[in-house]
């Protein structure tokens, strides 16, 4: 069982398709600490595709929006697990490494073993047990905080807490060298199957009577033992056992809680992310909406282009379009400089944050859930430069050629100015039976292109559209 | 009476084990069934063999089977630790736990099945089935003594200690009592299960037997002397249960697969009859689509060379010929449709050189083994060559192809030799066999391997074709777009 508030996608996007449409340096310009700008990078990159899915994370990050004091005492907490985690791997290591005081005798470096397992384990439960009063305190209305608040009172507030509290603090508070009394479990093949640490307040001896006694400060004359004289090497292996044990079962309580809570602090980061992202879009003053998910449908109304906020721009134009939803693709078309790309990038910006249930800039947003997004831009000025082993035009038809075979039905393949080193009606023609062959394959398209038959064979199957003097981005008939 | 096996395994008839590995037999089976392999068997057991494995169909007889094999690893484990075990209370724990498992494998084997070879076992364990039970009754009586010594207490302060066991909560019973009611450990979890039991030390061991000099001292007396047991018979029939189950594990794969199988009839007259076989040592590759091919081998062609296009299933032919053959000579059944078999005495290969390891040059390696086999072969014998003798120039391979083939048809043995050498051709004193290919369809491989002269031409540059590397294949990547 694991606290998640944070599920893993498993949509995939294609390579360089950040870089492609400037999505890194978009994040970096908002988001100025490292680890949550890497780590929301990272989400945006396996995106959820499921709507109920992206819901719930919507809903998590409106919670964490409306309370910030619950955002941030979480995060605190979730660094002191991290220090609890450090420490106890720390000396985990340590010990596997022999640079634990080598010298040590084997009862003493077990006793030492049992005492670091009990505090890790007693911090452990008063960490579940500050996680469930924050979460009372806040009381968040998303399902996945909670479902983190149930599981952390299942624990902290369940029968034997307390208890297993207090032997941890006995366990930990336990001087070294002190008596040992153990139960020995013989199997049956006589070997010691278990030695058992005896709780010296709870031990009753034969003939002792009702009343508990322990027999440490002089052992009683008419209890019927045998002296017992261990060699050094028997000794070392059979004293050590109580407490090794205690140190495994204790262990086994802290790896499970441990595990549980894997994923708090990488969730936390990607939720202040989105919390800065959200604040940074307030600032810049444009409308903020969390996009539905419903149907085939792709329409967008008032959507800005988050590289051009995140730049400092200050006339940036707003796109609307509208893609019913069984259109096969859309094709994009329009003067050098009029805007194709920045739709391109508006676009499937939009889409990528939202489907990972963040907002986006925009009045109103629909999406599709695509199962991938893949990415094929022409890169005269940059990328041809590395490792060019085949022309232009052949490293387009390869790369294009992986894509097809990769993309699964219900994928998102956006092309930009592809195919525009060969002669348009060339690579028209052979585009034209690429797309088709994407809709016959469930796969929706958009492409901005110059190459104007293209859009001619296209007109009736796909959304055309043509990017106006202002632009806008203009539905043709 | 000495003990009887249980597949009347002949040790001293044995075909050497590298006949096993170039028949890739001991990647589908374990070490001790490929070893099994390697022994032949005569006509007579070769039927009741097979009896036994028509039994195994049986769910509920190879469940029998299943678990007479998991006690005598058992048993096996414990004798071990018996033998290494000082004179101590473990002993008497290890002696105890060791008669019950015998007596528990000893129960089992009239179960087993109901032919001829473990009605065989079971007439001979009678005896030891009746011993059986005043050795059950013994560890009854046992019982109560093992277990009043099995928990004691010690204590470790200024004096150390042992004494029986003492009332009183241990710590991790409390931790794993809260943990299992928060949810936070599985119920019933013990650490202690996840490590190796300590042997009880010496030091240990004297105050235990001092504390319980009594049950130890009943012990003594009640428990059977380890001499009285009959380990070393009952142990030696573990291989051979693990091979009848491998062996019913293996054809209820090729079942799964879709292979056909059959058990063969036994030939009086020497000859090597089936139709539809299969080289199923190809499943160890996962190759799904294995082709069957029938095998003529019958007076007077007991020998023939096979020729044909490169990749077109000439090894994996000769493989099948091998494996099946082995497979029959150890009373199992074969992958084929059905099959008329001489049980041969013994089965030779002769691979590639190259694969081995070898103090002297390929050519003087190849010739020295190829020499030997002839050496060993006798009418009753079936040698299988594997491109011999292609590391030379064709004349002098061919030479030599053509003088080993020569050889063994002059002593009477059965064989078949893959190799390249179309010369041989024109020797009409030969069988040939040949690996098809549809030249309508671009020399595509059939895997059939039929009986005709054979075609000259390797089609090296259709290799390239089946990996789509050829113009035609890469323009048709799309043809489905309209």
């Amino acid at each position: 069982m694991s606290v998640t508030l944070l599920k893993t996608g498993a949509g995939e996007v294609g390579d360089r398709t950040f870089s492609r449409i400037s999505l890194d340096i978009t994040l970096s310009l908002i988001i100025k600490d490292g680890a949550r700008r890497s780590c929301l990078k990272e989400v945006l990159s396996a995106p959820l595709t499921s709507p109920d899915d992206i819901a719930e994370r919507q809903a998590v990050i409106a919670d964490f929006d409306s309370h910030p004091g619950l955002l941030s005492e979480l995060s605190a907490l979730s660094e002191q697990l991290d220090a609890i985690r450090s420490a106890w791997n720390e000396y985990r290591r340590s010990k596997l490494s022999g640079s634990v005081s080598p010298k040590m005798s084997p009862l003493r470096a077990a006793e030492e073993q049992c005492s670091v397992s009990s505090v890790t384990l007693g911090k452990l439960l008063f960490f579940v047990r500050d996680v469930k009063e924050t979460l009372e305190k806040y009381r968040p209305a998303s399902a996945p905080l909670r479902a983190m608040l149930s599981d952390a009172r299942a624990v902290a507030s369940g029968d034997g807490f307390d208890a297993l509290l207090a032997v941890t603090g006995e366990l930990s508070r336990r001087a070294p060298a002190s008596p040992v009394d153990m139960r020995i479990t013989l199997d049956a093949l006589g070997r010691v199957a278990s030695a058992e640490l005896l709780d010296h307040k709870y031990m009753k001896l034969p003939g002792s009577g009702p009343a508990r006694r322990s027999f440490f400060k002089k052992p009683p004359e008419d209890v019927p033992g045998a002296p017992l004289i261990p060699s050094r090497e028997e000794a070392d292996s059979l004293l050590p056992l109580p407490f090794s044990e205690l140190s495994r079962v204790m262990d086994d309580i802290s790896k499970e809680l441990f595990g549980r809570y894997s994923g708090l602090g990488r969730a936390l980061l990607f939720y202040s992310a989105a919390v800065d992202y959200i604040a940074f879009l307030r600032r810049r003053g444009t409308d903020v909406c969390y996009p539905a998910f419903t149907g085939g449908e792709l329409s967008v109304r008032g959507l800005y282009d988050a590289a051009l906020l995140a730049s400092g721009a200050e006339d940036v134009v707003p796109h609307t379009l509208a893609s019913p939803g069984g259109t096969p693709g859309a094709v994009v078309c329009g003067a050098n400089g009029s805007g194709k790309t920045t739709l391109l990038r508006s676009l499937l910006t939009a889409h990528l944050l939202a489907q990972s249930g963040l907002p986006v800039p925009a009045k109103e947003a629909r999406f599709p859930v695509f199962a991938a997004v893949y990415t094929q831009f022409a890169e005269s000025e940059r990328e041809f430069a590395e490792g060019n082993d085949a022309g232009r035009f052949e490293q387009e038809v390869r790369e294009l050629s992986r894509i097809i075979d990769r993309a699964p039905p219900g994928s998102l393949i956006v092309l930009n100015e592809t195919f525009q080193s060969t002669s348009y009606d060339e690579g028209s023609e052979g585009l034209y039976h690429i797309l088709c062959c994407l809709e016959r394959r469930g796969i929706f398209y958009i492409i901005a292109t110059h190459m104007e038959p293209l859009r001619d064979m296209l007109r009736g199957r796909a959304l055309c559209l043509r990017m106006n003097e202002r632009r806008e981005p203009v539905r043709e008939e | 009476m000495p003990a009887p096996t249980l597949l009347r395994t002949d040790r001293g008839r044995s075909i050497p084990y590298h006949v096993i590995e170039d028949l890739q037999l001991h990647r589908i089976f374990s070490d001790d069934t490929a070893h099994m392999l390697a022994h032949p068997c005569s006509a007579d057991v070769i039927l009741l063999r097979r009896d036994l494995f028509s039994l195994l169909s049986d769910p509920d007889v190879r469940e029998r089977f299943s678990a007479f094999r998991r006690a005598l690893s058992e048993l096996s484990r414990i004798n071990a630790m018996y033998k290494k075990a000082p004179e101590s209370t473990s002993k008497y724990f290890i002696l105890a736990s060791l008669e019950a498992k015998y007596a528990a494998a000893v129960r089992m084997i009239p179960r087993l099945g109901g032919c001829t070879l473990t009605d065989e076992l079971a007439d001979y364990w009678e005896d030891g089935a009746r011993a059986v039970g005043a050795i059950e009754d013994a560890l009854r009586r046992a019982e109560p003594h093992l277990t009043a010594m099995s928990r004691a207490t010690a204590s470790f302060h200024e004096k150390s200690f042992i004494m029986p066991d003492v009332e009183g909560e241990a710590y991790i019973e409390t931790i794993e009592k809260c943990a299992s009611a928060l949810g936070l450990l599985p119920e019933g979890a013990r650490s202690h299960a996840h490590r190796e039991a300590l042997p009880l030390g010496a030091a240990a061991d004297a105050p235990f037997r001092e504390l319980f000099a009594e049950p130890l001292g009943a012990l003594r007396l009640i428990l059977p002397p380890y001499g009285s047991l009959e380990l070393h018979e009952l142990l030696s029939l573990a291989t051979e249960v693990s091979f009848c189950l491998e062996i019913c594990e293996f054809t209820d794969k090729m079942t799964a697969r879709g292979l056909p199988l059959c058990c063969p009839r036994v030939s009086s007259e020497r000859r090597y009859i089936a139709r539809g076989a299969c080289d199923f040592t190809l499943t160890y590759k996962n190759i799904v689509n294995i082709v069957p091919n029938d095998i003529e081998f019958e007076p007077p062609d007991t020998f023939f060379f096979l020729l044909g296009a490169n990749g077109g299933g000439k090894t994996t032919y000769l493989r099948g010929v091998g494996a099946n053959l082995l497979l029959f000579l150890s009373g199992a059944p074969i992958c084929a449709a059905d099959a008329e078999i001489y049980p041969f005495s013994s089965v030779l290969t002769h691979f590639p050189a190259d694969e081995r390891v070898s103090d002297v040059g390929r050519l003087d390696d190849e010739r020295r083994r190829a020499d030997a086999m002839l050496a060993a072969a006798c009418p009753d014998s079936f040698l299988i060559f594997n491109e011999t003798f292609s590391g030379t120039d064709d004349k002098y391979g061919c030479e030599l192809t053509l003088a080993t083939a020569r050889a063994l048809t002059e002593h009477g043995a059965f064989g078949i030799y893959v190799t390249h050498f179309h010369e041989l051709l024109s020797h009409g004193e030969f069988a040939f066999l040949e690996a098809v290919v549809d030249a309508e369809n671009g020399n595509a491989r059939t895997y059939k391997i039929v009986r005709q002269n054979a075609r000259r031409g390797s089609y090296a540059a259709d290799i390239l074709k089946k990996y789509g590397l050829d113009r035609a294949s890469l323009e048709r990547r799309y043809k489905n777009c309209p």
